[in-house]
């Protein structure tokens, strides 16, 4: 559950991106983030991380409100959501199956719960067969669902994609958000901030439309295009 | 923890990967510990030829001529009561004579037993700290009974203030040594910190702990620390024995300290100072990284 109560975000170099922000998104949703870039999209992800903190107003996420959270207390925040990344973000000299437990190993697994886990969670997104593979040696689609798996793998109560299909093409992206579409179902609250306006149209999910700090559009799933 | 076996794992990893500059590192980090611990060494010898000296170093306090025996022993007494006297031996005038016995003739050393004695009672008092020798040796002048004190007080004090020196300047050379070691390590460090940067951000993106974030780099240090450690303890043996040999294990007459008496301390030095500094050198890096860039994921 993500909530922002009128939440201002101003940079220290005076650059005004996020205005007067106002927005609930519930537990299981399936939530569309566009805008153009620089209309507020990053920030409002990093509001969400705590990498960034609001100037005013307060966000609230799975629990937490993030204005009263301890630095130390951060990981916490983290292990509720899995991220995915517009760049995959893949260590190069692991393999796929070390990829996905590296994340369960440094938030402590033990083995055998690693053996265990990650050939399942790596069998949800297809790639049971490639798990002695390494990155270089995949396709871009598979390497954003190396990055899901490793996202899921903690099973956090949420996932925020950033871009996940930016660097995927057209064919693959429409695959990964089957997959996306998928996790949701199976209850997890989907974030996914694209520009790809298709992906959008096609699903037909809650969108949130940002431009230039603001929310100026908040289509209920399947509901008519403001 | 059940990941200790990992970070442990991970930090051995890293050094091994870096195995270039962690060489590097090793390399200066054993030349600092070598220096420190050579100047350790040789204060830990001065200090105990100047021990042997200073117990060589004996001040001898001579009664007054016409002293009665109750007199001498109440000098006795009263050198006794000085804190900073460590020893006082009895030297009767007889004892004295019966030393200078070949220098006279059988003839001449009959005639000046006795009454005829020319020699003086005397003490023979040996001190504690030999900073203090001229001020000791001024209360026993001060004695009533005292007639004379013989002593060799420049030698005394000329060692008692080269010791200070040394080890005043042995200090500041073990300071700056230490801070050149911090320094190399925590580039080291650096080094790895900056090309493990993806692996950081995807560990703090999942919600690693700093603590787990920061241990295989804890690691690294300590490993490469240990490692010169070792390595310095090695040379050290050999170059000790080398140059206690050189000097057949004495100077001046004085006993040199020996390795074996040492070994243990030298080790523990060695392992404790290093792993220590590893640590420390690497905490400061990451720390520095932690706080102004790794906090971010994306």
């Amino acid at each position: 559950m993500i909530e922002f109560n009128g939440v201002h975000k101003v940079y220290d170099n005076g650059k005004e991106a996020l205005r007067d922000v106002n927005i609930r998104i519930e537990k299981g949703e399936f939530v569309f983030i566009v805008g153009e870039s620089g209309a507020g999209k990053s920030t409002f992800l990093k509001l969400i991380m705590h990498e960034e903190s609001p100037t005013v107003g307060e966000v609230v996420v799975n629990g937490f409100k993030l204005s009263k959270l301890r630095r130390r207390h951060e990981p916490k925040l983290r292990r509720t959501m899995g991220i995915v990344f517009q760049d995959f973000r893949l260590i190069q000299t692991m393999t796929v199956f070390d990829n996905v437990a590296f994340a369960m190993r440094v938030v402590g697994a033990s083995n055998r719960e690693i053996h265990k886990r990650v050939p399942y969670v790596l069998s949800l997104v297809g790639l049971q067969d490639k798990m002695k593979n390494y990155p270089k040696e995949l396709s871009g689609g598979e390497q954003q669902r190396v990055s899901l798996a490793r996202a899921l793998v903690n099973n956090p109560s949420m996932i925020v994609a950033d871009e996940p299909t930016g660097n995927v093409d057209p064919a693959m992206s429409h695959e990964i958000m089957q997959l996306l579409i998928e996790i949701n179902r199976l209850g997890t609250t989907v974030l996914v901030v694209t520009h790809a306006q298709e992906l959008v149209e096609k699903f037909k999910k809650r969108t949130i439309r940002i431009s230039d700090g603001t929310v100026i559009a908040d289509v209920p799933e399947g509901g008519e295009p403001a | 923890m059940r990941n200790f076996g990992y970070l442990i794992r991970e930090g051995f990893r890293s050094v091994w990967k870096n195995r270039l500059m962690a060489m590097a590192s090793i390399c200066v980090l054993v030349a600092c510990i070598l220096i420190t611990g050579a100047a350790s060494l040789a204060f830990v010898n001065i200090n105990s030829v100047f021990e042997q000296v200073g117990h060589q170093n004996v001040v001898i306090a001579y009664a007054q001529k016409d002293a009665t025996a109750e007199e001498v022993t109440q000098m006795g007494a009263d050198i006794q009561a000085i804190s900073n006297v460590s020893g006082v031996e009895f030297l009767s005038k007889d004892d004295i004579l019966e030393r200078y016995k070949g220098s006279f003739s059988e003839e001449l050393f009959a005639q000046l037993q006795g009454e005829n004695n020319p020699m003086q009672d005397a003490y023979v008092i040996t001190f504690y700290d030999l900073e203090l020798f001229s001020e000791t040796l001024s209360q026993i002048e001060a004695l009533p009974q005292t007639e004379s004190v013989s002593a060799d007080d420049g030698l005394a004090e000329k060692l008692a203030q080269l010791r200070n020196i040394l080890m005043i300047a042995g200090v500041v050379v073990v300071v700056l040594l230490v801070l050149v070691s911090l320094f190399i390590i925590s580039n080291t460090i650096k080094l790895t910190v900056y090309s493990r940067r993806l692996e950081i951000a995807i560990m703090k993106a999942v919600g690693a702990t700093n603590f787990f974030i920061r241990m295989p780099f804890v690691v690294e240090g300590a490993v490469l620390g240990l490692a010169s450690a070792l390595l310095s303890y090695g040379i050290t043996w050999l170059a000790y024995d080398k140059v206690l040999g050189m000097f057949d294990g004495a100077v001046l007459g004085m006993d040199l300290v020996a390795f074996d008496t040492l070994w243990w301390i030298v080790l523990a030095a060695y392992v404790i100072g290093g792993v220590l500094t590893g640590v420390l050198g690497s905490g400061i890096s990451m720390g520095r990284y932690l706080k102004d860039e790794g906090g971010a994921p994306i």
